[in-house]
C-alpha cells in the first residue's frame, strides 16, 4: 500500500500543486480579459474595488427593445458592450438610447450599411447614430462592404428569435492546459521583460508608475493590438474606411439622422508614448492619418481627447484589460453630448 | 461529478483512504462506504433522482425477494411483472413519453385526425438507463431461478447503485458482481496500479481524443451548408471517433476506478474499430449492453433457432430496441436498424461468428484481406453515426446528401493537422494494444522505469494539454 501511495503522489503531486497555484492566482473572469488570455497572475486582486461596478443599466437593447423611438442609437464591438459602465449607459443619463445587440453586428460598418439600406430606419425613430469600432478591427472591418445588402426589421427578429442566448463561461478545469501553462507564464511575468505571455498579450515596461492606480510600470495589451498595427497606419486604408463611412453618413442623411463615429484607441496606441523600449514596436499612426480625411460625419476623436487626460488622470484604460475605463466611458459620452447639444 | 472533474479527483482518493484504512478489511464497512459514497456521487448530479434511484433499488430487492418466497408459480409471475412493469414504466415515462406521444400525434394528423399533444417538461434522471437494467436483469434471472434473492439490503444496493458504474454502465449482471461485493477483498498492489493505469488510458481516450474530435465534429455538423462534401465525410469520421473516445474512454475510468476498490468489472469495449465484419463489431462495442440484449431479448425471442423468417424478426427487435434505448429519437431508431440491416446477410448466410480472435492475433500487421475487411467494416460504421449523431432524420438526410455533393472529391476545408497526429499515435496504440483488455494494460512493462514513467508522465501532460474543452460524457444523456 505504501508503494502504491508513493508511486501515485509522484504522478499527481506535481500537477496538484500547479493546480492549487493556478486556482489561487489564475482568474478566470469575464474581464479582465489579459490577465485570462495571458496567464498573468492576479497580483492586484483589490485593484477593481477603485471602480463603480454598481450602476444600473438605462438603455434598452434592440433585442428587446419596447419603443420605436430613440434620441440615440449604438451599434459597435466590445467597448460598446461595457453594461452600466460603458459610454452607452452615461449617455443614456441625458438620451433615449438604443443598442444593437453583438450578435446582430458581427462587423458593425456592414450591419450599419444593412440598417440603412433595409426597413430599420423608417421602424425606429433615430436621431443620432454612433459608430464605435476599436482601432485594431476597424480597417478589417471597412474591407469588402457590400453596399447594396439590406438587413430588414423581419431579419432582425429572425435572428432574435433564433439566438440563444450564450454566456460565456470563462471556467478553469482541473484537467485544461491552464494548469500547465499559468505557472509557467506566471512566473515570466515577475521575471521577464518586454514579452509575449502565451502569446496572446504582450507585457511591456512602462516609463511610468503614475498611469494605473496600483502603480504598475507595466503595460499589457492585446497582441493583435501590434499585429494590425501596420495595416492600419496605411494612409490608403483610412481613406477606404473614410469613403465608407461618408457613404452610410450620406445614406442616413437623407432619413434626417447623424452619424457619429468612435474608434476606440487600442490599449498599445494609448500608451505607446510611455513605452520604455519601442524599438520592436511600430508606431500607431491610425488616428493621426484619420482625422486629417474629410468627413461628412461627426468625429469623435478618442484618442486625443484620452491623451490629454492620460497625463493627469489614472486609469483611462484599466490595467488589467484590453477596455477603456468608466473614467473614459464618461469622457467620451460627455464628448458625444457635447456633439449632440452643438448640433443644428 | 464528472469522472473529469477536480470534484472527482479529490472524491477518489477520500474514498479510496476511508475503504482501505477506515475500513480496513471489513466487508461490511467497506460496502457501507463504497454504497453512501455512490449514493453521495449520485446526488452531486441531482440530489431530487436519489428518491427514485433508492425506490428503483427497493422494488426490485423486495420483488426478488418474494418471488423467491413465493408458494406459487402465479404468485412469482405477479412480483415479477410488477417490477417490469413499474422498472419500464419509470424509463418509459422519464424517457419515452414525449415521443411516443408526439409521434403518435402526428400519425394521426397523417391521416387527417387532430390530436391535443400532452406532452411533459420531464428531466431526464442521469444513469436511469442503466440501473433499470441493472435491476431488469436481477429480477429476470431471479424468475429464471438463475439465482437466488439477495436477502442484504446494503449488498443489493450497492450492485445497482456502484459509483464507478452508476451513470454509464457498464450494466452489471448479478451473477458477476454480487459474488465480488459479498467476497473479502484486500488490497492488491499490482491490480491497483493496473487500475490506476486504465484510468490514465481512459482519460487520454476522452479529453485527448474524443474531445478534439468533438470541436470539430461539433463545427461542421452544425454548420452544414458551409462544408463541402469531403469536410461532411472528416465530420462523421470524427465524430466516429469522438463516440468512442469518449464511450469507452468512460468505461475505462470506470473499470479503473472499481479496480481500487478490489472490484473487477464487465468489460464493455474491446477495439472494436479493428472489427472485420458488423456481427464482431457488436461483439466488441458496448459489451455489456450487446450481452444484456442477447440474453434477456433475444434468446428468449428464439435467438438463431428457429425458421429464417425468426431469425431475421428477432435481430431487427433487438436493434431497434437497442436504438430506442439510446433515446426517444427516430434516428436513433434508424440507426438501429442500419445496423440490422448490415448484420443481417451475416444472419442469413449463417458467417455472424467467423471472427471470434481478435484480429491478426500474434503479429504485428493484419493481412491484406483484413484491411480491407476492417476499412468496409468501419465505413459502413461511420455512415451509421451519422443518424446517431443528427438531430432529426431531415438533418442526417441532409447531411449525407451533402457527403455525395460534388465537393466530395474536394480538399476539405477542415484540417486540424495537429488531430491527424493525434488519431494516428492513438490508432497505432490501439493496435498494437489490441490483445489486451486496453491499449496501454502492457505498454513499456518491460522497458527501463524511467521511460516507462516518462510514458506516464506524457500521457498525463496531454491530457492536461488538449484538457479544457468539453466536458460532458456522451453517454450521460442515456
Amino acid at each position: 500500500m505504501k508503494k502504491f501511495i508513493f508511486k501515485t503522489l509522484l504522478f499527481t503531486v506535481p500537477f496538484l500543486a500547479l493546480y492549487i497555484i493556478t486556482s489561487l492566482f489564475y482568474s478566470t473572469k469575464e474581464t479582465p480579459d489579459l490577465l485570462r488570455l495571458g496567464y498573468i497572475p492576479n497580483i492586484y486582486q483589490d485593484y477593481r474595488k477603485a471602480f463603480d461596478f454598481s450602476k444600473t443599466k438605462k438603455y434598452e437593447l434592440l433585442s428587446k427593445s419596447k419603443h420605436r423611438k430613440f434620441k440615440i442609437l449604438t451599434i459597435g464591438d466590445s467597448f460598446s458592450e461595457q453594461g452600466a459602465i460603458g459610454y452607452k449607459n452615461e449617455l443614456a443619463n441625458d438620451f433615449t438610447v438604443l443598442h444593437v445587440n453583438r450578435f446582430i453586428s458581427n462587423n458593425q460598418i456592414q450591419t450599419l450599411m444593412n440598417l440603412v439600406n433595409g426597413d430599420f430606419f423608417d421602424t425606429y425613430k433615430i436621431k443620432y447614430v454612433v459608430l464605435q469600432n476599436v482601432e485594431r478591427f476597424i480597417i478589417d472591418n471597412s474591407e469588402n462592404i457590400d453596399s447594396n445588402s439590406k438587413l430588414t426589421i423581419k431579419d432582425i427578429d429572425t435572428l432574435v428569435a433564433n439566438s440563444k442566448p450564450k454566456k460565456e463561461v470563462f471556467k478553469y478545469d482541473f484537467f485544461s492546459s491552464a494548469t500547465l501553462k499559468f505557472p509557467l507564464s506566471s512566473t515570466l511575468f515577475f521575471f521577464k521583460e518586454n514579452y509575449l505571455s502565451n502569446k496572446q498579450v504582450y507585457n511591456v515596461q512602462l516609463n511610468s508608475k503614475s498611469l494605473f492606480s496600483n502603480n504598475s510600470d507595466k503595460l499589457l495589451f492585446f497582441y493583435q493590438d501590434f499585429t494590425q498595427t501596420n495595416k492600419n497606419n496605411l494612409v490608403e486604408n483610412s481613406e477606404k474606411l473614410n469613403e465608407i463611412l461618408n457613404t452610410i453618413s450620406g445614406k442616413l442623411k437623407q432619413k434626417n439622422i447623424k452619424l457619429i463615429v468612435l474608434p476606440s484607441p487600442d490599449k498599445y496606441d494609448m500608451y505607446y508614448d510611455y513605452i520604455v523600449d519601442k524599438k520592436s514596436f511600430t508606431k500607431p499612426l491610425f488616428f493621426e492619418n484619420f482625422k486629417k480625411l474629410k468627413k461628412d460625419y461627426s468625429y469623435i476623436d478618442s484618442k486625443k481627447i484620452l491623451s490629454e487626460k492620460l497625463k493627469t488622470q489614472k486609469d483611462i484604460y484599466f490595467f488589467d484589460d484590453t477596455h477603456w475605463s468608466p473614467i473614459a466611458s464618461k469622457l467620451i459620452a460627455n464628448e458625444i453630448k457635447n456633439v449632440i447639444k452643438k448640433a443644428p | 461529478m464528472l469522472f473529469n472533474s477536480i470534484n472527482f479527483v479529490l472524491f477518489l482518493p477520500f474514498v479510496f483512504i476511508l475503504y482501505w484504512f477506515i475500513a480496513k478489511g471489513n466487508l461490511r464497512l467497506q460496502n457501507v462506504i463504497l454504497l453512501v459514497s455512490s449514493y453521495f456521487f449520485y446526488a452531486c448530479w441531482d440530489w431530487r433522482f436519489l428518491f427514485l434511484l433508492v425506490f428503483s433499488t427497493l422494488l426490485d430487492y423486495y420483488t426478488g425477494i418474494k418471488m423467491c418466497d413465493a408458494k406459487t408459480e402465479k404468485a412469482k409471475k405477479f412480483w415479477f411483472w410488477l417490477s417490469i412493469s413499474v422498472n419500464l414504466g419509470f424509463l418509459g415515462v422519464f424517457k419515452y413519453y414525449n415521443f411516443f406521444i408526439e409521434s403518435f400525434s402526428e400519425i394521426l394528423s397523417g391521416v387527417g385526425l387532430k390530436f391535443d399533444v400532452w406532452t411533459l417538461k420531464i428531466i431526464l434522471p442521469v444513469g436511469i438507463s442503466f440501473y433499470t437494467f441493472h435491476g431488469l436483469s436481477y429480477v429476470i434471472d431471479i424468475y429464471k431461478n438463475r439465482i437466488k434473492a439477495e436477502k442484504n439490503f446494503i449488498d443489493y444496493s450497492l450492485f445497482v447503485s456502484f459509483f464507478p458504474l452508476l451513470v454509464a454502465g457498464p450494466i452489471e449482471r448479478a451473477t458477476h458482481l454480487l459474488p465480488q461485493i459479498q467476497k473479502k477483498r484486500t488490497f492488491d498492489y499490482a491490480n491497483a496500479v493496473d487500475g490506476l493505469r486504465q484510468i490514465l488510458w481512459g482519460l487520454f481516450k476522452k479529453i485527448v481524443i474524443a474531445d478534439q474530435c468533438a470541436e470539430y465534429a461539433n463545427q461542421i455538423f452544425n454548420g452544414s451548408e458551409a462544408y463541402s462534401g469531403s469536410d461532411h465525410v472528416l465530420g462523421a469520421i470524427f465524430f466516429t471517433f469522438q463516440i468512442y473516445g469518449d464511450f469507452s474512454g468512460y468505461s475505462d475510468i470506470a473499470l479503473g476506478t472499481a479496480r481500487l476498490f478490489g472490484i473487477e468489472l464487465l468489460r464493455n469495449f474491446a477495439f472494436p474499430y479493428f472489427s472485420r465484419d458488423i456481427a464482431e463489431f457488436w461483439r466488441r462495442w458496448h459489451i455489456s449492453l450487446s450481452t444484456w440484449f442477447r440474453d434477456y431479448l433475444y434468446i428468449p425471442l428464439g435467438g438463431s433457432k428457429g425458421s429464417m423468417l425468426m431469425k431475421v424478426r428477432n435481430v431487427l427487435i433487438i436493434f431497434i430496441v437497442s436504438g430506442l434505448w439510446h433515446g426517444a429519437n427516430w434516428t436513433f431508431v434508424v440507426w438501429g436498424l442500419l445496423n440490422a440491416l448490415y448484420i443481417m446477410p451475416s444472419i442469413v448466410l449463417n458467417s455472424n461468428r467467423n471472427n471470434l480472435e481478435i484480429v491478426a492475433k500474434g503479429k504485428y500487421l493484419p493481412s491484406l484481406k483484413d484491411v480491407f475487411a476492417i476499412a468496409i467494416t468501419f465505413g459502413l460504421t461511420v455512415f451509421a453515426w451519422i443518424f446517431f449523431r443528427a438531430e432529426s432524420l431531415s438533418r442526417a438526410i441532409q447531411y449525407i446528401s451533402q457527403i455525395f455533393s460534388k465537393s466530395l472529391f474536394s480538399v476539405p476545408t477542415v484540417r486540424p493537422s495537429y488531430l491527424f497526429v493525434l488519431l494516428l499515435i492513438f490508432i497505432l496504440i490501439e493496435w498494437f494494444g489490441r490483445e489486451r483488455e486496453y491499449a496501454i494494460a502492457r505498454l513499456g512493462l518491460k522497458w527501463n522505469r524511467g521511460f516507462r514513467y516518462a510514458m506516464y508522465y506524457a500521457i498525463i501532460i496531454a491530457v492536461f494539454w488538449f484538457g479544457g474543452k468539453e466536458s460532458q460524457f456522451i453517454y450521460f444523456q442515456f
